[in-house]
C-alpha cells in the first residue's frame, strides 16, 4: 500500500498544501506549499498549490475522466470561508436550549454572530439580522414540551425578510408544523438539540451546518471549479481541526485530556477534550454538562482584526497582566517571552506602557498585515497573544462557586472543567511560533487562584484602581499544562483527513509537535 | 424517545430544592410517577429554582413538584410562585412535599404557609402517593381544560 494525499486548506490570507504518503508505516507529510489565498478566483492560488505538491497541471477536467483520477493523488480541501460561518443561534431557555444551540454551531465551525432567547420580538429579529448570519439555528423545547414559544417564533421568522437558511433542531413534535409555517424560506431540519432535559444531541446539526456551508460557500469565488477538479467537497477548516483534535483524543494514548487554541488577526478559537465535571467529592454540577470536545470562537479577541476590541476587554486588568506576563518570567529568571533569539533580551526589562499598547493596536488595526519591527514592538505583540490566549480560555473554561449548606461547604460547578488538562497545543500564527508555556502557566495559576486587580472607569471615563479583590469564584482552567506548539501548523492540513484515517493522521500530528523550549532553527515551511 | 404530551396524564418537573443531597426519595418518585403515566422530568437533587422553571418551560411542564427534607424547605421556596409569574408560567400548578420545617409545628399550619406562597397543594413526609397521583392527574385535567 503506497497512496499519495493531498491536503490543501483555502485561509483568507493563505492557501496552504501538504502533499502525505500513506503506506503500512503511517502517514508521512513529504511536501508542503503555501501561496498567498487568491480572493477573486480562488481556484488561481489552489492550482498553484495543487502544482507545487504534484508536479501535475491543475486543470479543470483533468479529474473529471475517472481513469486519470486514479492515476493522480486524493485530493481533500478546507475553506476558511471569510473567517467562519456566520450563525444566529436561537433557542428558549439561556441556560439550556440557546447554550446548546451555541455549543452546536461552535462545533461545526461557525462563529455566532447573534443570539436570543425565549419569545423572538421584532427588536431582536432585527438586531440579528443587522449581523447578516447565513444560517439561523432555530431551536427551543424538548421534544414534545414546549410549542407556544417555538411556534411564536416560527411565526415571527416566516414573517421577516430573512434570506439565509434555517436550520431548525427544535422540538421533534411539531416540526411538521414549523415546516408549514415556514414554507417558502430555506428551511433545514435536523433532530431536537435538547431531546430532554440536559440531554445533548449535537451531531445531527453539525452536520447539517456543514452542509449549508457547502451549498452557501462553494457558490462563487471559483470554488465550485476547485470541487468540480476534486471531486469531493469543502469543509470549514475550523470543523477540519475539530475533526482531527477529536481523532487525537480517541487514538492518541495519554492524549485524553488537551486543549488547542488557534490565534488568529481576528478570532480566537479553543478545542478542549476531556471529561466536562470529573465527580470530585463536594462539587456539585450546575446546568448542562458539556460535550467532551468542545470548541468556541471568541469573534472579539484577535491580534490584528479584533485588536481594538481585545485592547477594550484587557485593559482594565492591563497592570495585573504585566505582573503576571513580565515580573514573574523575569524573577524566575527566565528568557521566555524571547525566543525569537532564544537569548535574554535587555529590552526585555522595559515593560511596554499602556499608552504604546494603545498605538501600537491603532496601528495594527488599520494595517492587518504588520509585523513588529522592533523588539519593543514584539513584546507588545506578546502581551497582546497572552491576554487573548488567556480571556478565550476562561471564556470556554467553566467555574466554581464556593458555597455553604447546612451538610458543610460545597462547591457548585459550572461550564467544562479544564483544570485536569495535561497539554496545551499552540496553533496557528503566533502561537505555532513562539514557547509560551512559562507565561500562561504563569497566568493561569493567577487567574485560578481568584485573585484580580482590575480597574473600572470613572465618570469621565478614565480608568481608576479598584484594588485587589478576591473572587470567590475558581476558574477551571488548566492547571498544570505543558505547552506543545503545531510549529509548522499543519493541524488544519491533516484535519482534512481525519475523518478518513483517524488513527494515522493523529498519530503524525502528535509526532510532529514541538515541546517547550526546544527551539526550532530551521522551519518547514514553505 | 416519544414524547406525547396528550397522551400522558401530564408532564411534571421533579427535584429536591436548595442544598438538599437527600436522593433515594427522589428516585422513588420518579419511578412511581412514571409508573402512573406521567411524562416525568426528574432534574435530581440541589436543584434551584430557576432549574426548576427553565425544565418546566423547556418541557412545558403542568406541574412542578418540589422535595424538602432537610428543614429549610419554607426559605428555598420563598417567591417560587412569583418567579413563575414572573417568567410566564403563571399557572403551572406547584407542589411540595417532605420534611418541610424543622420542629414539631403543626402540619396544618406548615400547609397555610406553602399555601400562602402560591403551592398549590402541600405534603407530609408520610403522605400515600397513590393520593397525591390521584389529586395531581385531577388537577392537571383541570388546568387543560381551563378550570385550574
Amino acid at each position: 500500500m503506497h497512496e499519495e494525499l493531498v491536503s490543501i486548506d483555502i485561509g483568507s490570507t493563505y492557501t496552504k498544501g501538504a502533499l502525505f504518503i500513506r503506506s503500512e508505516e503511517g502517514l508521512h507529510c513529504v511536501r508542503r506549499s503555501i501561496t498567498p489565498t487568491t480572493q477573486e478566483d480562488l481556484s488561481k492560488g489552489f492550482g498553484k498549490v495543487y502544482t507545487q505538491l504534484t508536479g501535475l497541471p491543475y486543470e479543470g477536467e483533468h479529474r473529471k475522466d475517472t481513469r486519470k483520477a486514479k492515476e493522480t493523488p486524493r485530493i481533500r480541501f478546507s475553506s476558511s470561508a471569510k473567517g467562519g460561518l456566520r450563525i444566529a443561534a436561537v433557542g428558549l431557555v439561556p441556560d439550556l436550549t440557546l447554550q446548546i444551540a451555541r455549543l452546536a454551531a461552535w462545533s461545526a465551525g461557525g462563529k455566532v454572530v447573534a443570539d436570543s432567547s425565549y419569545k423572538l420580538r421584532s427588536e431582536q429579529l432585527a438586531s440579528i439580522l443587522k449581523t447578516s448570519p447565513d444560517i439561523l439555528l432555530f431551536t427551543g423545547g424538548t421534544d414534545g414540551g414546549n410549542e407556544e414559544t417555538v411556534l411564536w417564533n416560527a411565526k415571527q421568522l416566516a414573517s421577516s425578510p430573512f434570506q439565509g437558511t434555517i436550520l431548525y433542531a427544535g422540538n421533534a413534535a411539531i416540526r411538521g408544523e414549523i415546516l408549514r409555517i415556514l414554507e417558502g424560506k430555506r428551511i433545514v431540519v435536523a433532530p431536537n438539540v435538547m431531546p430532554r432535559v440536559g440531554e445533548i444531541r449535537i451531531d445531527e446539526t453539525r452536520q447539517a451546518i456543514q452542509r449549508i456551508f457547502l451549498d452557501t460557500i462553494v457558490e462563487g469565488k471559483g470554488l465550485k471549479h476547485v470541487q468540480e477538479f476534486c471531486g469531493t467537497e469543502p469543509v470549514p477548516t475550523p470543523a477540519a481541526v475539530f475533526d482531527l483534535v477529536e481523532a487525537i483524543g480517541i487514538h492518541q494514548e495519554g492524549w485524553d485530556r488537551f486543549c488547542v487554541i488557534d490565534l488568529g488577526g481576528a478570532t480566537t478559537d479553543v478545542y478542549s477534550v476531556g471529561e466536562a465535571f470529573w465527580g470530585e467529592e463536594g462539587v456539585v454540577l450546575k446546568g448542562i454538562r458539556e460535550p467532551r470536545v468542545k470548541r468556541t470562537v471568541e469573534g472579539d479577541l484577535g491580534i490584528r482584526v479584533s485588536a481594538t476590541t481585545l485592547w477594550e476587554t484587557v485593559q482594565p486588568f492591563f497592570p495585573f497582566l504585566v505582573r503576571c506576563i513580565w515580573n514573574n518570567s523575569m524573577t524566575k529568571g527566565l528568557p521566555g517571552l524571547d525566543t525569537s533569539t532564544g537569548t535574554e533580551s535587555t529590552v526585555f526589562k522595559e515593560i511596554p506602557t499602556e499608552e504604546e499598547i494603545h498605538q501600537y493596536v491603532e496601528k495594527v488595526t488599520l494595517d492587518t498585515s504588520y509585523l513588529p519591527d522592533s523588539e519593543r514592538e514584539k513584546k507588545i505583540d506578546q502581551f497582546l497573544v497572552l491576554s487573548a490566549v488567556t480571556i478565550a480560555t476562561l471564556r470556554h473554561a467553566g467555574v466554581l462557586e464556593e458555597t455553604y449548606t447546612p451538610a458543610g461547604r460545597i462547591f457548585l460547578q459550572s461550564g467544562k472543567d479544564l483544570r485536569p488538562v495535561k497539554a496545551i497545543i499552540g496553533s496557528g500564527g503566533y502561537l505555532s511560533l513562539f514557547d509560551l508555556g512559562e507565561p500562561l502557566r504563569n497566568l493561569f495559576h493567577q487567574v485560578t487562584m481568584g485573585v484580580q486587580e482590575s480597574r473600572e472607569r470613572d465618570e469621565e471615563g478614565s480608568l481608576v484602581h479598584r484594588g485587589f479583590s478576591t473572587s470567590p469564584r475558581i476558574h477551571l482552567v488548566p492547571k498544570h499544562p505543558a505547552y506543545y506548539r503545531d510549529a509548522s501548523y499543519i493541524f488544519p492540513l491533516l484535519g482534512n483527513y481525519a475523518k478518513e484515517y483517524p488513527k494515522e493522521v493523529s498519530r503524525l500530528a502528535i509526532e510532529t509537535l514541538v515541546p517547550e523550549s526546544r527551539l526550532e532553527l530551521n522551519q518547514e515551511v514553505g | 424517545m416519544s414524547n406525547n404530551g396528550n397522551t400522558s396524564k401530564g408532564k411534571i418537573v421533579l427535584g429536591v430544592i436548595g442544598y438538599d443531597c437527600h436522593s433515594v426519595g427522589n428516585k422513588i418518585l420518579e419511578v412511581f410517577f412514571t409508573e402512573k403515566g406521567f411524562q416525568v422530568t426528574n432534574l435530581g437533587v440541589m436543584v434551584s429554582q430557576d432549574e426548576f422553571i427553565d425544565a418546566a418551560i423547556e418541557t412545558a411542564a403542568d406541574a412542578i413538584l418540589v422535595s424538602s427534607l432537610y428543614g429549610h424547605g419554607l426559605i428555598d421556596c420563598q417567591g417560587f410562585r412569583d418567579r413563575c409569574v414572573e417568567r410566564g408560567m403563571e399557572d403551572i400548578i406547584l407542589y411540595v412535599g417532605g420534611n418541610l420545617v424543622v420542629g414539631k409545628t403543626p402540619f396544618s399550619e406548615v400547609e397555610e404557609k406553602f399555601k400562602q406562597m402560591g403551592f398549590d397543594r402541600v405534603f407530609p413526609p408520610d403522605v400515600d402517593l397513590e393520593e397525591v397521583a390521584r389529586l395531581l392527574e385531577q388537577d392537571i385535567h383541570a388546568r387543560r381544560t381551563g378550570k385550574h
